[in-house]
């Protein structure tokens, strides 16, 4: 079984941190530095946008916006997305193709939780781990 | 969809198997309205071709679909044989159109214990993979994933039980089948729901307890797993959720540091600047308390306490401290206290009561909480007066990835159910070197790995916890000790209890 072929199930962080959409830009940063977290989800009931911390640097802090304007000026509206039983690799060329770093994973047309680059270093942990827990 | 979930009727000529009890469950089954009957095995009590002979033609009056799989007492004198004669696969998948039911042979031949090994493991991770988008998907082996209560000295007794639990977790298996031990018992961790039947049809019942078996009612909703024993029913329902996004957490309460491993010695197995970097992080981070889990030192004397004296006082904040077997070998059971300040320490806040209780034991590494321990311990939780109760002990409660039962508390079911039972918020334990977080009902449990000891588990190298209580959750993230690399490994909202 190739590492790149199981469902991206097995490495997607089903719990997310989140933010409402009136929320201002200073306070989402701070969750984000509270939580120690590269991304936020923003949600009214469900999941309606979602940025990153590159997102703010290009979209406020180059751009001069003020940090009391709400998040939903600058969230992402068209969400990328991909199904909690895709493919690893699938959902890895679906990032190259759309250029990012973060992919929301979808179970029935919910967004249940997030797969970042960062988790392929887990990947290869997994492997790792995998073979140590076979006796 | 409904279940009965049988285990252990034990069938044989003569000995311990009562068939008047099996008659009667097996006519209740009959006429109530299952689905699906899951017998976990030990179906014979010998694994003889007499028994074998005499199981299947009882098993035969079981007139529902049925999924049988067998235990340690099926493998005896090379039963297993035996078993694919008369049942079929030692391993195999029962399907239906949105659930899968995933079934593994955990036996060792002659042996009590369990297994699931390299090649199964293997074989169980791609059935996991091929039926990933089931709606529901459940796992059954004999031996017991999670230690029950009333098991006497017998701990978690399949091997790789927290390797199974971790990879059950992230293909969320919504449900894990066993028996096993007698003694009926039903547990969620996070969202998966751990059902061990008791015994069906065997006089060797624990506890003065009597014969039972599970009914699994299962819906988009909940799942809901009611004990039926002979005499009475218990009922446990669990609402099933699918991922959790966490809005608001509210005022930041307290935040306590978690740590185990120092290791203090004067050989190079101990990391001293790891220990120095983890100890500006620590001060950095200013945590209201640091749990120090045990294995403070290398060896219990006096050199290795000197120089504990000497580094503990680096950290600012307040330490409460258990002892791991190393901290008391030797001299260490007179050098711990007089460095520390206790075997059983307590701390208060108004917002929580810390309560240590020591697990270690001379010259030992069997870890144990004792009966007249657990009864001081339950009896010091139920007079606190703060709304949170955090326990803590060095040995590991509930199995771990890549740890072996060395690690598992003697008494560890006694003690996991008193401490679910009485929901207490936080256990704090620091055996094993393996950061881990994990809720089983309303208790989260977390592990720390060892801050600066050479010996380790986890690929991602040393490291120690932080614990951050808000209003509304709990999250605990691992600091690595050289770079204070931050990571979250759980987080969980506050239990119902601390909410009303």
């Amino acid at each position: 079984m190739n590492k790149f072929s199981v469902p991206v199930r097995q490495y997607t962080t089903k719990k997310l941190i989140g933010v409402t959409e009136g929320e201002t830009i200073q306070k989402a940063c701070q969750r984000m530095v509270e939580f120690h977290i590269g991304s936020l989800v923003v949600c009214n009931e469900k999941v309606v946008g979602f940025f990153t911390q590159g997102d703010i640097i290009e979209r406020v802090v180059a751009e001069g916006l003020p940090y009391s304007e709400p998040v939903s000026k600058i969230m992402i509206r068209d969400l990328i997305t991909a199904d909690i039983d895709t493919p690893v690799y699938k959902v890895l060329e679906s990032m190259q193709q759309h250029q990012i770093r973060h992919m929301l994973i979808t179970e029935e047309g919910n967004v249940i939780g997030l797969f970042s680059l960062k988790d392929l270093v887990d990947v290869e942990k997994q492997f790792l781990e995998t073979a140590i827990s076979s006796e | 969809m409904r279940i009965a979930h049988i285990s252990d009727s034990h069938i044989t000529p003569g000995g311990e198997f009562q068939k008047d009890v099996f008659s009667q469950i097996v006519k209740e089954i009959n006429t109530s309205p299952y689905d699906l009957v899951v017998h976990t095995g030990d179906i014979t009590d010998t694994g003889l071709r007499e028994a074998y002979e005499r199981s299947f033609s009882l098993i035969e009056s079981i007139k529902k679909p049925l999924v049988v799989i067998p235990g340690n007492h099926d493998s005896r004198n090379v039963g297993y044989e035996l078993f694919e004669e008369y049942f079929g696969d030692l391993n195999g998948v029962y399907q239906g159109e949105d659930y899968v039911l995933i079934y593994a042979d955990s036996s060792i031949p002659d042996r009590n214990e369990g297994r699931v090994g390299s090649s199964k493991f293997t074989w169980l991770k791609s059935q996991l993979v091929k039926y990933s988008s089931k709606k529901l998907k459940m796992v059954a082996v004999h031996h017991h994933l999670v230690p029950v209560p009333k098991a006497g000295t017998e701990r978690n007794v399949l091997f790789n039980a927290g390797d199974l639990l971790d990879l059950f977790q992230r293909y969320d298996v919504d449900l894990v089948l066993s028996g096993h031990r007698h003694y009926p018992n039903v547990i969620n961790m996070d969202d998966m729901i751990i059902s061990n039947a008791g015994c069906v049809s065997c006089r060797k019942r624990r506890a003065g307890d009597v014969c039972s078996y599970n009914q699994v009612n299962i819906t988009p909703e909940e799942i809901t797993v009611t004990i039926k024993r002979v005499n009475a029913s218990q009922e446990n329902r669990y609402p099933r959720s699918g991922g959790e996004i966490f809005i608001s957490e509210g005022k930041k309460l307290a935040r306590i540091v978690h740590i185990a491993g120092t290791f203090f010695s004067d050989r190079k197995i101990f990391e001293k600047g790891k220990y120095e970097n983890a100890v500006k992080k620590i001060n950095a981070l200013s945590p209201e308390l640091v749990v120090h889990c045990g294995d403070v030192v290398e060896k219990g004397i006096p050199h290795h306490y000197d120089l504990a004296q000497k580094y503990l006082h680096m950290i600012e904040a307040p330490i409460v401290y258990t002892p791991g077997p190393r901290d008391i070998n030797y001299i260490g059971y007179e050098l711990f206290p007089t460095v520390t300040g206790g075997l059983d320490q307590d701390f208060e806040t108004p917002l929580f009561h810390v309560h240590g209780v020591n697990s270690s034991q001379y010259d030992s590494d069997v870890g144990s909480v004792g009966r007249f321990g657990l009864q001081n311990l339950e009896k010091s939780i139920k007079e606190q007066e703060q709304e949170m109760s955090i326990v803590f002990l060095h040995h590991n409660i509930v199995p771990l990835p890549h740890i072996r039962e060395k690690g598992l508390l003697e008494d560890a079911g006694d003690v996991l159910k008193s401490l679910y039972d009485l929901q207490v918020d936080l256990v704090l334990t620091g055996h094993s070197s393996y950061p881990h977080a994990t809720r089983f009902g309303s208790t989260v449990i977390a592990n720390a790995n060892a801050v600066s000891c050479k010996y380790i588990r986890s690929s991602y190298g040393n490291s120690f916890n932080v614990i951050d209580i808000y209003e509304n959750l709990i999250n605990i993230s691992e600091i690595h000790s050289l770079w204070g690399s931050k990571r979250i490994i759980g987080i969980w909202k506050r239990n119902d209890r601390v909410q009303q």
